[in-house]
């Protein structure tokens, strides 16, 4: 059985928990951005 | 947290009303011999291919859902029908678990419950788990008819792209 | 009797589904003053910027399925079930470029019923319409039901009173607010969404570290951590085929392409898929932490919300309660939305009256919005376990539309032939795929005979499409007034 080394495992969560943050905060600015730019909607 | 409010109540119990405990102990000893074991709520063979199994289980002792939290099952499992080494899987008042990640082979679990004083019914009847994941090769075809669906879908729409970007600039220049 | 009790105090669950209920109808009100025309209601005036845009494709595609259905992955099927999940952003991310080029051909296009009808003709067009409604309207009652299914378990609401909730929250304001406060609220829901999975995470590995994970996998559950679990590597492009056909063929992604400025649907599109990429991932590793952490599992669909909460107590389970709300949703309001939309559109204006004036057609889509909402809730009421399968028949289906979708906007030669009997051959060999190899081929079978059929028709193809065509102008934009 080959198994999927640990570093493998602790680097996709580390790695997937902070692009989420990433996303939010890139979310947040995009909206100041449209928002200084009157383009939100 | 379940356990916290176990080890609460049975500190409680023992130490600010330590008449009432005693009583319950002697209540235990006398019902000792009528404690019966847990019975599984499924088919004593199962068979599975995804290495997963919901194990259910319940007793025909005192069915009062106000007093099930306070009680301790067991749940055991072995990779022999002796259960010569075992291990325990669960210990604590739920009445399933489910078990997943289940490698190849057959896997044996059994049941009992456990009195706060510490006395333990006997075993229930032994459920058998046969485990026999899809064969590899199925899964590589599958595999390899997907990726092939996939990858000529991202090739039509990238191509169309760059074909139908070029006419656009050829129409304007 | 399984015992497994609340992760949260009916109280706390009753206070919680009013506050949300209270805020998203107020914003959808709020929100909803500006859709003054029927342009600004279906599609928010086709002026939404790139922040709007990409949270609201983002959240759309985060349903309740994402958030508690990915730790249920990951507890049955390990590291490969929660890669395989991931792997649906590619949806989002391949949809990219065709929202610019819909944008482009369509700038009047409302839906994508609209699109078929002209591109392949109307017969084409009917056997569209009945695999996008039955798909749309079997994921609303498969959200409907999972709603009230996820409220009774989180906080004991009784079943039937969380999903009225849920559904009368979402149809109230969808029906003022229209596409103005679906994507209004779906900013805040993504946020919601995106910071709640990041505190439960960060929570949990506060608790229990990787190794510590890791080691007791390798005892008790190998296969999860297995690079060759079967199940997982079987399943993967079915996943993966299935969800490209949702996005593809369905309104609700094509009412965001129509509804973005012209210059934004590309950048959205590709923003949500890289936001979303992680998401499965980040909500469903805590189920692999359960074991180590000593948390019992007695139903899978459940270990998200309990590990949270057994990891980080109260203030676990309300942040639980919240994300889950929102991720449901987000996507029962563009659902209603964007299946509303179509039959107003596609049915009502096109086949039923084709005069109608602007004031009739608002009219009728709010009708549309409260019927769905009215036959979604009977349906889901008397809670029929077995119906949530009857979404997997959609798998097939939305399969078979990837095919002369994709085709049918970048090749002249595609023709209707090969699109309307890809869809017919792609849905019924998928189906027969369905019950006699299993569920994990459905799409796929669909997906890949589809293809099959309209390259063939293809290579055989006489006709030479006008692109113009696709320009179709409508009543209501005639004025000139938008674009």
């Amino acid at each position: 059985m080959t198994l999927f080394p640990e570093s493998f495992f602790a680097i996709l969560i580390t790695g997937a928990l902070i692009l989420t943050g990433i996303g939010a905060l890139t979310l947040l600015i995009l909206l100041v951005r449209d928002f200084a730019r009157k383009k939100v909607w | 947290m379940k356990y916290s409010h176990l080890t609460l109540i049975v500190l409680l119990v023992l130490g600010i009303a330590p008449s009432v405990a005693a009583a319950q102990q002697s209540a235990d000893l006398q019902k000792l011999d009528r404690l019966p074991a847990p019975r599984f709520d499924i088919p004593l063979e199962n068979q599975t291919s995804s290495g997963s199994v919901k194990l259910v289980w319940d007793s025909d002792y005192d069915i009062d859902t106000t007093r099930v939290a306070h009680r301790i099952f067991e749940l055991q499992e072995s990779a022999d029908s002796l259960f010569v080494t075992a291990n325990t899987r669960y210990k604590g008042p739920d009445l399933a678990s489910y078990i997943s990640g289940l490698p190849d082979g057959t896997f044996y679990y059994r049941v009992r419950e456990i009195r706060p004083s510490g006395y333990a019914s006997d075993w229930s009847p032994v459920v058998q788990v046969h485990v026999e994941h899809h064969s590899l090769q199925l899964a590589y075809t599958l595999f390899g008819i997907g990726g092939t669906v996939f990858l000529l879908t991202v090739g039509v729409v990238l191509l169309g792209v760059r074909r139908t970007s070029r006419e656009q600039q050829q129409k304007q220049g | 009797m399984e015992h497994q009790s609340a992760v949260l105090s009916a109280n706390y669950g009753w206070i919680l589904l009013a506050l949300l209920g209270v805020i998203w109808v107020a914003l959808g009100v709020y929100w909803g003053r500006k859709a003054k025309s029927m342009e600004g209601f279906m599609l928010a005036g086709r002026n939404v910027g790139l922040a709007l845009g990409a949270a609201t494709a983002m959240a759309t595609w985060v349903t309740s399925n994402t958030t508690m259905l990915a730790p249920q992955f990951a507890y049955e099927l390990g590291i490969w079930g929660m890669i395989a999940y991931s792997t649906a952003a590619f949806g989002l991310l391949l949809f990219a470029p065709l929202a610019k080029r819909i944008r482009q051909l369509m700038p009047h296009g409302f839906t994508s019923g609209d699109f078929i009808r002209l591109r392949y003709g109307r017969t084409a067009w009917y056997v569209f319409l009945a695999i996008s409604i039955f798909y749309g309207f079997t994921w609303l009652i498969s959200m409907g039901m999972a709603g009230g299914i996820l409220l009774n378990a989180l906080a004991g609401i009784p079943y039937q009173v969380g999903m009225s909730v849920i559904l009368l929250v979402c149809v109230i304001y969808t029906l003022f607010g229209g596409l103005y406060a679906v994507i209004g609220t779906d900013f805040i829901q993504s946020l919601i969404i995106l910071i709640g999975i990041v505190i439960v995470g960060v929570g949990v590995l506060s608790f229990v570290d990787f190794e510590q994970s890791y080691t007791h996998l390798i005892s008790e559950r190998p296969m999860l951590i297995n690079v060759l679990l079967p199940a997982a590597v079987m399943a993967i492009f079915n996943n993966l085929l299935f969800g490209i056909g949702e996005i593809f063929h369905s309104n609700v992604w094509w009412s965001r392409a129509f509804a973005m400025r012209q210059d934004v649907g590309k950048k959205a599109y590709m923003l949500a898929g890289f936001f979303w990429l992680p998401v499965p991932i980040a909500a469903g590793f805590i189920a692999l932490t359960s074991g180590a952490l000593g948390i019992n599992v007695t139903s899978p669909d459940m270990v998200g919300p309990l590990v949270a909460a057994s990891v980080l107590g109260k203030i676990g389970a309300i942040v639980v309660f919240i994300v889950a709300f929102s991720s449901l949703a987000s996507s029962i309001d563009s659902l209603l939305a964007a299946t509303s939309d179509l039959i107003t559109e596609d049915i009502y204006r096109k086949i039923l009256n084709p005069k109608a004036s602007e004031q009739t057609l608002r009219r009728a889509s709010a009708y549309i919005i409260i019927g769905l909402g009215v036959l979604a809730w009977l349906i889901c009421l008397p809670r029929i376990g077995t119906l949530g399968t009857v979404l997997f028949f959609a798998g097939p289906m939305v399969g078979s539309t990837i095919w002369p979708i994709a085709t049918g906007l970048f090749w002249k030669k595609a023709s209707t032939t090969g699109a309307l009997w890809g869809m017919l051959s792609g849905s019924i060999l998928g189906l027969i795929a369905y019950f006699e190899l299993g569920w994990y081929t459905a799409s796929l079978i669909g997906a890949a005979t589809s293809m099959v059929v309209v390259v063939i028709a293809t290579a055989f193809s006489k006709s030479r499409f006008d692109w113009v065509k696709l320009d179709e102008a409508h009543p209501e934009t005639t004025g000139g007034s938008t674009s």
